[in-house]
């Protein structure tokens, strides 16, 4: 990851930038559960502290992942209907498989749940199930 | 037809003046005239000063969305939103406005527009632009082939400036297809960046832009707008009459719809 690059122009055409969000979106996403159930457990008052120590924090301006929650909507009307894009959306959205086919890759899906899992790993993290046999 | 609430008052109290104490709301049956020409009464404790402004264009309120500026800033673990509407709120004030009443005699000044006190401008422009989604609960399990939006707003007009509150402005709307659905979304993420995670800037773009060109493409027919003292009727008389706040903020509304509703 290159954080400490300074852009300036509109989210949408930095592709670099964008792959940066793309990843730790997809990064995010799969913390998420686990860390949403840790949040729900931890007393109000501490649950901002739990949020921020449990979700990777983001390394980008808000408006890579704004870009990249819209591709991620274009991406899932597209399996219902056809939809003109603009040149923009095209690349981003197959930035947007690229990584996420490496994310999957990393991740492999739990043949129980369906849920990543890390690559290694011999339990699912989500229905305990085991992987791998 | 016809069932909006419309509430009276003698005048809007401004931020920076005293509250005008017999500001009595009543009832009245009138629609809200769009074309006569818009006058804003703002009283202080011993003086009272009238505002009386040109008919805000398409163009005006264009300029006006444009020059907002909304931002998300990031220094450090610090995470700040700026929304500054003020500068666009005078700029809009003195590009329309016609005459004033109530500060003397105006004739030896440069330019007498900047000369008005800023807290008077600020407060008028708040008056220009005071329309909103109305309060009352939307009904949105009832399916139509027509989607019904209902503004409330401050509007004053006629010489006196008397502000009048008009509650349930009816604007109904076809359904908006995927396409503009996609056109919607894309135009507001489109933002632009800069800097880095440790200190950057996220600068949102103004969607009531895209959503006044939306209104004109949907919009069917409206309800409690008069032109010409009569009722605003035909989809080409709406898109050329229609005040542009009252565009953005009714297409808006359409874009949120379904927000109220969760899962059980």
């Amino acid at each position: 990851m290159d954080a400490i690059r300074h852009f300036k122009g509109s989210a949408a055409c930095d592709l670099k930038g964008l792959r940066t969000a793309a990843q730790e979106f997809f990064e995010e996403g799969y913390a998420s559960s686990e860390a949403n159930r840790t949040i729900a457990a931890t007393p109000p008052e501490h649950q901002a502290e739990a949020r921020k120590a449990l979700l990777p924090q983001r390394t980008l301006p808000d408006g890579y992942y704004i870009w990249i929650a819209h591709l991620i909507w274009v991406e899932r009307v597209l399996e219902i209907v056809r939809l003109d894009l603009a040149a923009v959306e095209v690349e981003g959205l197959l930035m947007l498989k690229q990584e996420r086919s490496r994310f999957q890759s990393a991740h492999p899906a739990c043949p129980h749940c369906g849920m990543p899992n890390e690559m290694h790993a011999l339990v699912c993290r989500e229905c305990m199930g085991e992987i791998g046999k | 037809m016809a069932k909006n609430k419309r509430t009276e008052g003698t005048a809007i109290a401004a931020p920076a003046l005293p509250a005008d104490s017999s500001q009595n709301i009543a009832p009245v049956t009138a629609m809200l005239p769009l074309d006569v020409p818009r006058t804003i009464t703002l009283k202080g404790a011993q003086k009272t000063f009238s505002y009386h402004f040109r008919r805000i264009t398409a163009a005006d309120w264009q300029a006006f969305f444009a020059a907002i500026v909304h931002q998300t800033l990031q220094r450090g673990p610090v995470r700040e939103t700026v929304y500054e509407s003020e500068t666009a709120q005078i700029e809009l004030v003195e590009k329309a406005l016609k005459t004033v009443e109530g500060y003397g005699d105006l004739s030896g000044l440069k330019n007498w527009k900047t000369a008005l006190p800023l807290t008077h401008r600020l407060s008028v422009g708040v008056v220009l632009r005071n329309v909103g989604e109305s309060s009352r609960p939307r009904e949105t399990a009832q399916l139509a082939d027509l989607v019904t939006i209902e503004l409330d707003a401050f509007w004053s007009a006629g010489d006196k400036g008397k502000a009048t509150l008009y509650s349930g402005l009816v604007h109904r709307f076809r359904q908006p297809s995927i396409a503009q659905l996609r056109h919607f979304n894309f135009e507001s993420a489109r933002v632009r960046v800069e800097g880095t995670a440790e200190s950057g800037i996220t600068t949102y773009p103004a969607r009531q832009l895209v959503a006044m060109r939306i209104y004109d493409e949907l919009i069917e027919e409206v309800d409690g707008y008069s032109v010409d003292g009569k009722p605003l009727v035909g989809i080409e008389n709406i898109q050329r009459e229609m005040d542009g706040a009252h565009k953005a903020e009714a297409a808006l509304a359409l874009f949120s719809q379904g927000d109220a509703v969760r899962v059980q």
